[in-house]
């Protein structure tokens, strides 16, 4: 049986989370290790389109809404929540792109969102990788469903607020014992003489560290452009960093 | 245990895992059955077939991975009466499946850039009962599928856990009272060298899975 990989990613707000994912999966397209690569965007404020270079015409959110009305409204006629979803995923030439978005019905547990937790599940099953951006926020690790994960990747910019955050999240999750197989904290933005400092706090918060991702002037300037991370040129610190990342990711991974 | 029961529960399992699987499945054009099929979908090429239909391979499949073929060939490979044949091949023509050329002195048609709707196919055989006829089957697929595996509802052999082993097959112990699967022997990833066949499977499989799918309330 075959069961993809999925990597999810998550920290404090503005930390580096969408950059990191970005990153990574700039790196995974170069190492092509796995074939059929799905990224989603579950943080309501979206902006891995911007770093992917793809702009969002779907989400998610907008059809379970749709869904939900169409049941209330016109005795469920319209199409079925498992195939708008598959339509809400977006094809780019080398991973397919889904945005989760926002719903009316914030905090909702009715049936249509259980029927998405079931269709995502099933969705998920079809690649060979998963990368999942979530928010800042901790609601989607209470919320637990849909959420299978075998890394969870916490990034942290040099503050102590995002150390807190992580020590926080790292925390619910054994509260809540979440399925994670294994948890990281990556350093993000940390300019090179203060990288000592990052794997020293890591250990402080008592979560392994998998590496740096160093503050870079290109990162910085394509997010004013609002041009993509993919393109990035090959050689960028920042990138080869990701590489690195990767590589101890891959190598030390479940087999998959 | 009843055979039934157990690849009942072996369909049950795969589909709660993304799988569109089928039991007792004779492998069209073959009086060849599978005790359980199950194909992994890909969501590119499956999404395609939602919006252009299926791709008819109970014909086509003597097309895919071979170039220009004649139409009597595809006849005679597919055993469908030569009208029928004729009549299918339009149709993909029209939906620009294939490439129709009416030469001299036969007609011929070719695919155009097919990709099978699926990463993977499973071929899953209760293990309790006939188990030399069912390797025999497994024999005749070879190179249509990428996995198969045998299940047994107790503890098996020395001798026929390296029998399967030695074939590449995966060994699962179902325990019935828990509703468990246990991967023993993790099946061997085999190269597809047969891909009209494979394709043949999986268009089916998945074909009867979405047209469920589309009865779903929510
Ligand atoms: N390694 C880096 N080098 C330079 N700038 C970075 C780096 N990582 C993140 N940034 C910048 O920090 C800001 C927040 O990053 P972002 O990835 O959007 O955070 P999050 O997704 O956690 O909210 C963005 O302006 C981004 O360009
Ligand atoms: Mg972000």
């Amino acid at each position: 049986m075959k069961k993809p990989r999925v990597f999810s990613f998550t920290g404090k707000g503005g930390s580096g989370k969408t950059t990191l994912a970005s990153l990574m999966l700039a790196a995974l397209l170069r190492r092509g290790t796995f074939r059929d690569i799905l990224v989603i965007d579950a943080d309501p404020d979206a902006n891995l389109s911007a770093t992917l270079g793809i702009p969002v015409e779907a989400t998610v959110g907008q059809a379970v809404d749709r869904r939900r009305n169409e049941l209330k409204e016109s005795a469920g006629r319209g199409r079925k929540l498992r195939f708008s979803l598959w339509d809400t995923i977006r094809h780019d030439r080398s991973f397919d792109f889904l945005v989760m978005g926002r719903t009316a019905g914030e905090g909702c547990y009715c049936a249509v969102h259980s029927a998405l937790t079931e269709s995502l599940l099933d969705t998920m099953a079809m690649y060979d990788l998963v990368l999942m951006d979530f928010g800042a926020g901790l609601e989607h690790f209470s919320r637990r469903a849909g959420n299978p994960s075998d890394t969870l990747l916490i990034s942290c910019d040099p503050s102590r607020l995002s150390f807190d955050t992580a020590r926080r999240i790292d925390e619910l999750v054994r509260e809540l014992s979440l399925p994670y197989e294994r948890i990281f904290l990556v350093g993000s933005r940390f300019p090179r003489e203060a990288e000592d400092l990052f794997y020293q706090l890591a250990r402080e918060a008592g979560i392994e560290s998998l590496g740096v991702i160093p503050a870079d002037g290109d990162v910085a300037a394509r997010n004013l452009a609002g041009d993509d991370l993919l393109s990035l040129d090959p050689v960028n610190p920042a990138l080869r960093a990701a590489e690195g990342l990767l590589e101890r990711l891959v190598a030390s991974g479940p087999a998959s | 245990m009843s055979g039934n029961v157990l690849r009942a529960a072996c369909a049950a399992f795969l589909s709660g895992r993304g799988y569109a699987a089928r039991t007792d499945f004779i492998v069209p054009g073959t009086d060849i059955r599978v005790d359980v099929a199950a194909v992994l979908p890909r969501m590119r090429d499956l999404k395609m077939r939602l919006k252009r239909g299926f791709v008819p391979t109970g014909i086509l499949h003597p097309l895919i991975g071979a170039g220009w073929v004649t139409v009597t060939e595809i006849v005679r490979r597919t055993g469908y009466p030569a009208g029928h044949v004729a009549a299918v091949l339009e149709e993909a023509a029209g939906e620009r499946w294939i490439d129709l050329d009416f030469q001299e002195p036969e007609p011929r048609c070719r695919i155009r850039d097919y990709r099978p709707p699926a990463k993977e196919c499973l071929l899953a055989f209760d293990g309790t009962e006939r188990l030399a006829e069912k390797l025999e089957r497994l024999e005749a697929l070879a190179g249509c599928y990428s996995r198969a595996q045998f299940v047994f509802p107790y503890d098996l052999d020395e001798k026929t856990t390296e029998t399967l082993a030695g074939l590449g097959a995966g060994i699962v112990r179902y325990h019935r009272e828990h509703g468990v699967f246990q991967e023993l022997v993790p099946a061997e990833s085999l190269e597809i060298d047969d891909p009209g066949r494979f394709a043949l499977i999986v268009e089916y499989v998945l074909y009867e899975h979405i047209w469920i799918r589309t009865g779903e309330v929510l």
